[in-house]
């Protein structure tokens, strides 16, 4: 059995990660929080309640919920991925898969520190690499899809674990619901499915696309066409 | 409302256009005003037609010398009129120059005039807005063919950036080609609108 971690980081996609790991009852070996201190987002009554039918609550903390939940953790007060003092900590850790909820690129140091680090990323690779894909597909395919994969010194090239489609959105809060939410429902496929213990992972076309920032324009069109579609 | 994302000089304050806020339909709106009162500025007696017709109203046929010269380094404008020439007669060969100058811009918010032969900026001038009416006009054709959203993408933050500082752009032939490149976008648009099932008034 495969030894699996957590790194999570004080933003949406973490509360929804670790929420729905309490919930399922998941045990995992080992979770590092990455925490700047940040002053926590505010959010209105209508995304709160949005976040809860996607089954987190995207109001509460990581800390808070780790802490209410009696979850064992070790806290670092940064949050940046290549830090020394983490490699040092994941060297020592054993830990064969850590799930990395934040993004950006890892360097070799961390790479090669003994532990693989799976990212969800929210687009079917290799065509939709890059940023924001998920308004790319929107627009492109008229639904979603998240790639699960072992990172590597590039940007969403690494080995394929489990792709998922998932249905377009029918509100318009897709940054901070609807992202973290199609990302941490594979999460827990991956652990449904024992994906971690399968080690022959798929290796990716070189081929592909790789997207930036998208535009408002784009953006408001893809929404759009999901809360219209909706309403019909 | 207003559409903001041409307020600032984005030639001095890049945009980076991250989490950018949802303002429904009204958003939309204020897009379309915003281009239509850009292309009244930009109001000229000549039309380009289509984008065959940029080689019969403008000299990019005539500078396209780009292969013949033997240089240490690359002139953007001169690669970019090559470029325009050579997706347009779908030889399409260099799509490596095109990928690379389009994340150049889209992670520095910039084109330089030049760039050596591993393209590395080699000057500090990016103020041309000429380069970045070519990239523009590249990257619609580059959709019309392939229809990659990667293109449209990268065209509406260059035309962003082209309308922040539309009064500098006093030459006829770039004020043409912008005025080409504006009417085509709202019509890409506004075709992937009503694609969507999105209407627009």
């Amino acid at each position: 059995m495969s030894k699996i971690g957590i790194i999570l980081t004080p933003d949406t996609r973490s509360k929804a990660y670790i929420q729905k790991i309490v919930n399922n009852k998941i045990n995992l070996d080992q979770i590092i929080f990455l925490d700047d201190q940040r002053q926590e987002k505010k959010f209105n009554d209508t995304i709160i309640t949005e976040s809860k039918k996607c089954g987190f609550d995207i109001s509460k903390s990581v800390n808070d919920i780790l802490l209410e939940n009696n979850i064992e953790f070790i806290k670092f007060n940064f949050v940046d991925i290549n830090h020394i003092k983490l490699i040092e900590f994941i060297k020592n850790s054993q830990i064969d898969f850590f799930i990395f909820t934040g993004g950006g690129i890892l360097k070799k140091e961390i790479l090669n520190c003994g532990s693989k680090f799976i990212h969800f990323h929210p687009g079917i690779v290799p065509e939709y690499r890059g940023s924001t894909c998920f308004y790319y597909s929107i627009l492109n395919e008229n639904n979603c899809g998240v790639t699960s994969f072992i990172m590597d010194e590039n940007l969403d090239t690494g080995d394929v674990i489990y792709q998922k489609i998932f249905e377009k959105p029918s509100h318009e809060y897709i940054d901070n619901v609807y992202d973290a939410h199609i990302r941490s429902e594979s999460m827990l496929e991956l652990f449904e499915k024992k994906l971690f213990n399968n080690k022959n992972f798929k290796k990716q076309n070189e081929k592909g696309n790789t997207y930036f920032i998208i535009h408002p324009v784009l953006k408001h069109i893809a929404i759009l066409s999901c809360i219209l579609n909706s309403k019909k | 409302m207003e559409y903001k994302y041409i307020k600032n000089n984005l030639l001095k304050i890049p945009e980076k256009y991250q989490m950018s806020t949802f303002e429904n339909l009204d958003f939309l709106v204020s897009y379309k005003k915003s281009r239509q009162s850009i292309l009244e500025i930009i109001r000229n007696n000549d039309e380009i037609l289509d984008f065959k017709d940029v080689l019969n109203k403008t000299s990019i046929l005539k500078n396209n010398n780009f292969k013949n010269i033997q240089k240490s380094f690359i002139e953007t404008d001169k690669l970019l009129q090559f470029l325009y020439v050579d997706i347009l007669n779908n030889q399409n060969n260099d799509n490596i120059s095109l990928d690379i100058l389009i994340k150049k811009f889209e992670i520095k918010k910039k084109i330089f005039e030049s760039y050596d032969l591993e393209f590395k900026e080699n000057t500090k001038k990016f103020i041309n807005l000429k380069n970045y009416v070519l990239l523009s006009l590249i990257c619609l054709l580059k959709f019309e063919k392939t229809n990659n959203l990667k293109f449209l993408n990268v065209s509406l933050k260059l035309n962003d950036t082209i309308c922040s500082q539309v009064k500098t752009l006093v030459i006829l032939e770039d004020i043409l080609i912008f005025n080409f490149v504006i009417k085509k976008e709202l019509q890409i648009i506004f075709d992937l609108c009503d694609k969507k099932g999105i209407i627009n008034e």
